[in-house]
């Protein structure tokens, strides 16, 4: 309360005393007119500062058109192990396939000029809600996000109801990113290591509201 | 006895240790078809090709043409890339029983244990 009172006494003082807008026989509208001019040309300077200023930040994934990696895919008590193989063909052209360590294909999937392709899911994933589930969290692990919008300064993004923040290393690689809901809950953390070479080496998504999470290690 | 994939492994020497358990060398193809899809340009032996390899292992040996008709645990515990694993251990003991031989399997090298298949071939 003290600063604020403080504030305001000052501001009276300077209200009180004779403006050099009117020493120059300017009159009040005109002194108005000045004003109005000065908040827009102020808006317009502060405005650029947050909205125009972006980070960017690199993509791991994008150093080479194929990865493949083994996979660990746990929920609840079980535990299920694959290899997941992706091919890019640009930053928003790419294709998944999840393979079981016994040889056989359980998903293959493609996101292909802003379509997304299943050319193969099991009955059993089939469904609409998995289906949702599996998209977004590919999504969010390959990184499309950062295609799809400009990160603001403060490295977060915000897509729907979705409020993406992510931490990154010393050489603008991305080593954390949280996803958390309208609410500010979080509900899903992915973490990337990287090997002494800088490249990618292993994922980690989380979630947070159920038991899920995917670990997958590169192979080199 | 036939492979179901001819150019997969090949046996390199089998050494029986007594008390049905046996040393079996073999050489893993990298060239192998296979490996073509599994994956284009890092090659990756398919789960399903080194139990069926194992299977076909342990029919040579008992001289009977078997099915593996239970399989009571099989574990991958790392790759076998065929460029940096071109030699494969296998420890393999057949042990006959009322339902068929008992099958019980690692795979290793010199640093790393591979797989683990335990089954019934009959």
């Amino acid at each position: 309360m003290a600063d604020i009172s403080t504030f305001t006494t000052k501001f009276s003082s300077h209200a009180h005393s004779p403006l050099p807008l009117e020493r120059d026989g300017l009159g009040s509208a005109e002194r108005r007119g000045v004003a109005l001019l000065t908040t827009i040309l102020l808006y317009l300077l502060l405005a650029g500062n947050v909205h125009g200023q972006t980070t960017q930040v690199t993509n791991p994934f994008l150093n080479s058109p194929t990865h493949l990696f083994t996979s660990k895919l746990t929920y609840q008590d079980n535990t299920f192990n694959g290899f997941l193989g992706v091919k890019y063909t640009d930053e928003n052209n790419f294709r998944i396939s999840f393979n079981s360590t016994m040889g056989n294909t359980l998903m293959d999937l493609e996101w292909k000029d802003g379509e997304f392709i299943k050319h193969y899911l099991p009955d059993q994933l089939n469904r609409k809600i998995i289906i949702n589930k599996l998209q977004g969290d590919f999504e969010m692990m390959l990184l499309k996000i950062l295609a799809d919008g400009k990160w603001k300064n403060d490295c977060t993004l915000k897509v729907g109801c979705h409020k993406y923040r992510f931490t990154q290393n010393d050489i603008q690689l991305p080593t954390k990113l949280e996803d958390r809901n309208w609410l500010g809950r979080l509900k899903r953390t992915l973490n990337f290591g990287y090997s002494e070479q800088k490249k990618l080496s292993t994922i980690l998504l989380k979630h947070h509201s159920f038991a899920l999470q995917m670990e997958l290690s590169s192979i080199d | 006895m036939e492979k179901l994939i001819p150019d997969f492994y090949s046996v390199v020497n089998t050494t029986d240790l007594g008390n049905n358990s046996y040393e079996i060398n073999v050489s893993m193809n990298p060239e192998a078809e296979v490996y073509k899809g599994h994956f284009p340009g890092q090659p990756i032996a398919p789960g399903a090709c080194l139990t069926q390899m194992v299977k076909e292992v342990a029919n040579t040996i008992s001289g009977k043409e078997m099915r593996l008709v239970e399989a009571q645990q099989i574990k991958f515990l790392a790759t076998v890339n065929p460029v940096a694993t071109p030699e494969l251990r296998l420890d393999l003991t057949l042990t006959e029983s009322e339902d068929g031989v008992k099958m019980k399997c690692t795979a290793k090298d010199e640093t790393t244990s591979y797989f683990k298949i335990s089954g019934t071939l009959a």
